[in-house]
């Protein structure tokens, strides 16, 4: 797929793309509440699509796809942990955050902390976590868009425009309506990459094994765990973060305020669930068709992971890489402008708000843009430096969040717990996480993961014995 | 209706499987064993999560 193609695709992309968005515009009420949780406003259908297209991401089209081809069926496994502990997460927190919302207005995570903890400054600290935690992740998306262009075009479409035009479709889509312009981008994206993925799936099995069939065992060692990609330790340390993705992260949090009734609510667990699955086997399958035609030589033996999809794109017949790249630029861009909105949010209302209390709607809506602003420029920064793999860097971002872990599951299910307690345990958890990933250490071998999330708790737990507990926990408990 | 502390049970239950069963079960047995274990195991949590669901209605 020559250069031509490639910005053609995107063209068409970016058009559809910013029709929808600014379609969606005329839905916002200018305010704060609406601009970043539609008000409690989405139906089953935006809910559900806009839930789904922001959890997945170009860790899906590009990061597991090539953890798939390299380790097998690991990757699987992983990411299906992750998927029932979303599904086990939502299941008692998903109404206690949508009730809080119905209840007293919330629109921000790091707020419901807040009031909690009796305190902002645990709502500021939660939010200093997410900024510097959610720039790898975010600038993951940026990668995996510029990586899949400049494969799919064999290079000539080069990674820095490609990260400059990405970071522009998610700023735009972002900025125009906020939650509306995403959520319903995120419909028509989440549509396409669902699509995409069992077209992709299907082409490929037929082209690959049409004749003889996919012979699962020429797979070998990568048909079972452990092998020389998967130790125990490392599916652990991987899936741990991955397993408390749903609640630790704030734009998928945000994402529970949204729905406008029960019904949507339970709607958003239920087709994100069947859509989640589906999408999970498309794309490890995906993986492991491709090692199994590398092993057969029907398709290259590819040494770096994140360059499988991309090499695939560069091979199939252009309508279906155009439909590719397009697929891999929606998981990116439906995640990253949720992550510069949700970011956006807390940075407006749990720092901003915690300094100056008279900011006016409109003028929150004009600084929460104006920070989406910044936030993209400090992605584009990170993703120039070309910092990792992108299951590497997302999983990390997601290692950094999980101090907030027993900070959240305790607001809902413990009376006890303050401001020092939370506070601690998020910034001690952070402390341990950031030394112990520099240090590459995992003492008495229990993964990193592990240790980061043990501290916390201990500290949450210890603190919180002793620490007062605030007024109003009830609110939280009964919600 | 399921009750929540039967949905945990079954989760934490179904959590553990996943982990133990691949890695020390099925370990180093080569075909599709083990994706096909992952497979059932989580689409059954997914039908149990939607019936939980539909019971809470």
């Amino acid at each position: 797929m020559d250069a031509t193609y490639t910005y053609f695709a995107l063209a068409i992309y970016l058009v559809v793309g910013t029709a929808v968005a600014v379609m969606a515009k005329r839905y916002l009420r200018k305010e704060p509440r609406d601009f970043y949780a539609a008000g409690g406003r989405f139906g089953t259908l935006l809910a559900s699509f806009s839930y789904a297209a922001t959890t997945y991401s170009a860790f899906m089209f590009i990061g597991l796809v090539g953890l798939a081809y390299a380790g097998g069926v690991g990757a699987l496994g992983f990411e299906l942990v992750y998927f029932v502990g979303t599904l086990f997460l939502l299941f008692f927190l998903a109404p206690k955050y949508w009730s809080l919302h119905k209840k007293y207005g919330f629109y921000s995570p790091a707020e419901v902390i807040s009031e909690r903890y009796g305190s902002k400054v645990v709502g500021a600290a939660v939010t200093i976590l997410c900024l510097v935690s959610l720039i790898p992740y975010a600038s993951v998306q940026v990668i995996g868009i510029a990586v899949a262009a400049e494969g799919a075009s064999g290079g000539a479409v080069p990674y820095t425009l490609a990260v400059v035009l990405a970071l522009v479709m998610a700023l735009a889509w972002a900025v125009i309506a906020g939650i509306w312009s995403i959520g319903w981008t995120d419909v028509f994206q989440g549509l396409l990459m669902l699509a995409t993925g069992v077209i992709m799936v299907v082409w490929v099995y037929q082209w690959g094994f049409g004749s003889t069939g996919f012979d699962f065992t020429k797979l070998g060692n990568l048909t079972y765990v452990p092998n020389q990609v998967w130790s125990f330790s490392y599916f652990i340390s991987l899936t741990v973060p991955w397993f408390f993705f749903a609640i630790t992260n704030p734009q998928v949090v945000q994402r529970l305020f949204a729905p406008k009734d029960k019904r949507a609510l339970r709607g958003v667990m239920m087709w994100f669930g069947i859509y989640g699955i589906l999408f999970t086997f498309l794309v490890t399958f995906l993986g492991l068709m491709l090692q199994g035609m590398s092993i057969g030589g029907t398709f290259p033996m590819v040494a770096i992971r994140d360059s499988v999809t991309p090499t695939l794109l560069s091979i199939v017949p252009l309508w279906l890489g155009m439909m590719g790249l397009v697929a891999v630029i929606a998981a990116s861009v439906s995640t990253i402008d949720a992550i510069l909105l949700s970011l956006s949010c807390l940075s407006v209302n749990d720092l901003l708000g915690t300094l100056k209390q008279d900011v006016s709607k409109r003028g929150g809506i004009l600084v929460g843009r104006i920070v989406i602003l910044v936030l993209a420029v400090a992605c584009g920064a990170f993703a120039m430096s070309r910092p990792g793999l992108i299951v590497d860097l997302s999983v990390l971002s997601s290692a950094l969040l999980l101090p907030q872990v027993p900070v959240i599951l305790g607001a809902f299910l413990w009376r006890k717990g303050g401001k020092l307690s939370a506070t601690a345990a998020v910034a001690l958890g952070f402390v341990v996480a950031v030394a112990l990933y520099f240090l590459k250490a995992n003492p008495l071998n229990v993964p990193m993961n592990v240790w980061t999330l043990l501290v916390a708790t201990v500290a949450y737990v210890a603190l919180a014995m002793v620490e007062r507990q605030p007024e109003g926990v009830e609110r939280f408990l009964e919600a | 209706m399921l009750k929540k502390k039967g949905f945990i049970a079954i989760s934490l239950l179904i959590v553990t499987l996943m982990y133990l069963v691949p890695f020390f079960i099925l370990n180093g047995t080569v075909g599709p064993q083990t994706l096909i274990f992952w497979t059932l195991i989580s689409v059954a949590y997914l039908v149990i999560a939607i019936v939980a669901l539909r019971g809470g209605e």
